[in-house]
């Protein structure tokens, strides 16, 4: 019993992993080992199984469920996007757009108001899009832009996206409300019709979607939809301006065409670069 | 008999017979650590209960290319301590350790009760020490870890552990001194029986 | 992970912003610190892929997040200093619409919205309308949609501000919890909060990267500069004779004298004795050494 002890105080020592010099300073050989030994001695209790087995217990509500957080994220394609978009997007804006043309047309058939299809294709053609802006814009105005921006599916993205899904259900629209107009009155042209209202749809548009990049107050459709009014007040009592406007050349119409697309170009680019290198958060 | 990882990958699928055998595998190795470190053993107990809810928790976080399974439980039982103290968690008032009555040494009651007596003393020695330092001697002498180890799981450099290691020590001389354990009488009693 | 800031700078017209940061960041928690306009929104906006750096780059495992692109934004949560909240949603529709951006799958969605919002407190008003909300609730479902998508690198702007006491132990036991795989990177001008579970502290100032170290080592670089000592009214406003090393960090007005704590590289005055030196001590030394409080 002795022998294993003092063999025990002997092996005390090895702990150490040579630090017995810089020890030795403060302690002499015996002190050392002699502390060092009734540390380990000291034992404590063990506590009885039923500690154990209440831990077990309690551990198993926190057990992993089996779903693979890994593959939480999934890779989205385009058509996930789309569906993003048309999962949120504000229902009642859609129908709007489409109480406003069919009031419209309604309007314009029944003589009271607009004159001419032509002039109404003109004013109404760039309605939705000015109204969906203040949607694209959303998350500006909310204060969301900055964190939608760190997510995986890019905002930037999104909005153009949205931009272009807006474009697109205009001219529908659009297209619908020439169709129908062509229907009622068969001595109205087709492509007259198109110009009255792809022009000034590239243009007002082009031109809002600017405005609406450049200033930071994202609450400003009422404002454009308000200049607009007035503007169209202006077409409809003048019937010089809008003959004028439907007898353009064809190569000024060509070259506001063009300049209209280039704008959204512009755009697109102001957007994509402005928000990457982003002057708004100064 | 599984390793650890090979549990812990059980665990992850859903296992509830691999998180028992992982439990009684580290328990009592964890609450050795913790009831030497925070002293109260009732604490002691809801702490080390904490520590495998942490570890469970989390085991989705873990993988083998970290490091042991050992080194990540350990490191989660020395957080877990130290965030008990700074929570302010801990109360004025404690319970004593139990010390344990199963002593190898066949002697006789009074050198017993003299034995008991001076574990007492060893682990409020230790409780004395600042947190670093009580860190340092419990894993080195308890759990035989090694400086390099101790740096790792307490996450600071190797002769940080070796300084605060020997302060530990002296301070504990210091304080063994006081309650009357000279050095050079645990020879006497050790030959005494 | 490892997630290297290497030598990033961002210059606006006339504002260097960030300078030359050069930072490697792994696992745990990291506390940003310093003064308004030091650029620490500026280098989270740029981690969190808001902003691009003007030079320099943001490295994950050595490889470039601008080729990453949505696969390093997969990997982020981020809660910024200032968030709006669409008001019509409720909390868990938010939730649900910040997962569909985060390209998580519907089902999942769902499961890991209703264990965030009760991590945060926020189960008893999963179906209020976020308009409605105070801003301490702001920020918790702020929180929650910061750790939807499990992130490995977490960005928290100052996450603290507008949580009572209790709320912030959560918070910060939370992240304690959860750090263990993750790069937290964690702002606040509140400096115990950091002390409680960052592993290392950043000191930011002006753009430039002060120091960035374990709060322990920064502390040690503090012993010997703390000073204490009790004074009488009278002999504190004579104070102003004494040389101008010193900062006053702390008074305190007890009954008949004032405690005060400075900090200074050689003793003030007779009288004074050295302390032990805490983080607030730290950040006066760091950011108010020139021009400082007297």
């Amino acid at each position: 019993m002795n022998i294993i002890k003092k063999q025990q105080e002997h092996d005390a020592i090895d702990c150490l992993e040579g630090m017995e010099e810089e020890l030795y300073k403060d302690f002499s050989y015996e002190e050392l080992r002699n502390i060092i030994c009734r540390l380990k001695e000291s034992s404590v209790k063990y506590p009885d199984e039923q500690q154990l087995e209440n831990t077990i217990t309690a551990c198993k509500a926190y057990m992993p469920k089996v779903i693979n957080i890994k593959n939480i994220t999934k890779d989205v394609k385009l058509f996930d996007k789309l569906k993003l978009i048309l999962t949120y997007c504000n229902k009642i804006y859609i129908l709007v757009s489409v109480l406003i043309y069919v009031i419209g047309f309604y309007l314009t058939t029944s003589g009271y108001f607009f004159g001419s299809p032509y002039r109404a294709a003109m004013i109404l053609s760039p309605i939705p899009f000015i109204i969906g802006l203040s949607a694209v814009f959303k998350s500006r105005s909310a204060g969301m832009e900055e964190l939608e921006m760190s997510f995986k599916i890019n905002s930037i993205e999104l909005g153009l996206i949205r931009l272009v899904l807006m474009c697109i259900f205009n001219n529908i629209l659009s297209l619908i409300l020439s169709i129908a107009f062509l229907y009622t009155d068969k001595s109205l042209e087709l492509s007259k019709m198109m110009i009255c209202w792809c022009l000034p749809f590239v243009t007002i548009s082009g031109i809002s979607l600017f405005i609406a990049i450049k200033i930071k107050n994202y609450n400003f459709t009422q404002f454009i939809i308000t200049l607009w009014s007035i503007f169209s007040f202006i077409i409809i009592s003048s019937e010089k301006i809008s003959n004028w406007i439907l007898n353009l050349n064809a190569l000024v119409i060509a070259g506001i065409g063009v300049a209209g697309g280039m704008l959204w170009v512009y755009n697109i680019i102001l957007i994509y670069t402005r928000s990457v290198a982003n002057e708004a958060f100064d | 008999m599984l390793s650890d990882e090979e549990l812990v990958v059980e665990i992850k699928n859903g296992s509830e017979a691999a998180l028992e055998m992982i439990v009684k595998r580290y328990y009592n190795q964890i609450f050795c650590y913790v009831v030497r470190r925070i002293k109260d053993h009732h604490y002691a107990l809801d702490i080390t209960q904490e520590v495998f809810i942490k570890v469970i928790s989390g085991i989705n976080s873990f993988s083998s290319e970290k490091g042991k399974f050992s080194s990540w439980i350990f490191k989660i039982a020395i957080n877990t301590c130290r965030n008990y103290f700074k929570c302010g968690m801990y109360k004025s008032t404690m319970r004593e350790i139990s010390i344990c009555d199963e002593i190898q040494c066949t002697s006789n009651v009074i050198s017993l009760l003299e034995k008991k007596e001076d574990q007492r003393v060893i682990l409020n020695a230790i409780n004395e020490l600042p947190d670093f330092q009580k860190e340092v001697i419990i894993l080195k002498f308890y759990f035989d870890k090694k400086f390099i180890e101790i740096a790792e799981l307490t996450e600071s450099n190797e002769s940080t552990v070796k300084s605060r290691f020997r302060q530990g020590l002296c301070k504990l001389k210091v304080i063994l001194e006081r309650e009357g354990l000279k050095s050079d009488e645990y020879n006497k009693k050790t030959t005494g029986t | 992970m490892r997630l290297l800031i290497e030598n990033v700078s961002k210059r606006y017209n006339d504002k260097q912003a960030l300078d030359n940061i050069f930072i490697e960041l792994r696992e745990g928690v990291y506390g940003l610190i310093g003064p308004n306009g030091s650029g620490k929104t500026t280098l989270m906006r740029i981690l969190a892929d808001v902003l691009k750096p003007t030079k320099g780059r943001v490295l994950v495992n050595g490889q470039d997040k601008t080729d990453m692109d949505e696969k390093y934004r997969e990997l982020l949560g981020y809660l910024p200093q200032e968030m709006g909240l669409y008001k019509n949603f409720t909390a868990f529709e938010f939730l649900l619409y910040i997962s569909a951006l985060k390209g998580i799958e519907k089902k999942k969605a769902v499961w890991k919205a209703q264990e965030l919002l009760e991590l945060v407190s926020l189960k008893d008003d999963a179906k209020m309308q976020c308009g409605k909300f105070s801003g301490g609730m702001k920020r918790r479902l702020g929180i929650a949609q910061a750790l939807l998508n499990d992130p490995k690198i977490l960005i928290l702007d100052e996450p603290t501000v507008g949580l009572d006491p209790e709320e912030k132990i959560k918070f910060k036991n939370t992240i304690a919890d959860i750090s263990f795989d993750k790069i937290i990177l964690y702002s606040t001008h509140t400096i115990s909060d950091i002390e409680m579970i960052a592993k290392e502290v950043i000191l930011l100032n002006k753009g430039k990267l002060l120091i960035a170290d374990t709060g322990e080592n920064l502390l040690a670089g503090m012993d010997g500069r703390v000073w204490k000592s009790k004074v009488s009214e009278k002999e504190y406003a004579n104070l102003n004779s004494i040389n101008d090393n010193g900062l006053i960090t702390n008074i305190s007005r007890k009954k008949d004298y004032m405690e005060i704590r400075i900090v200074s590289d050689k003793k003030p005055f007779e009288n004074c004795e050295t302390t032990e030196p805490s983080y607030e001590d730290m950040y006066i030394h760091y950011f108010k050494t020139k021009g400082g409080v007297r």
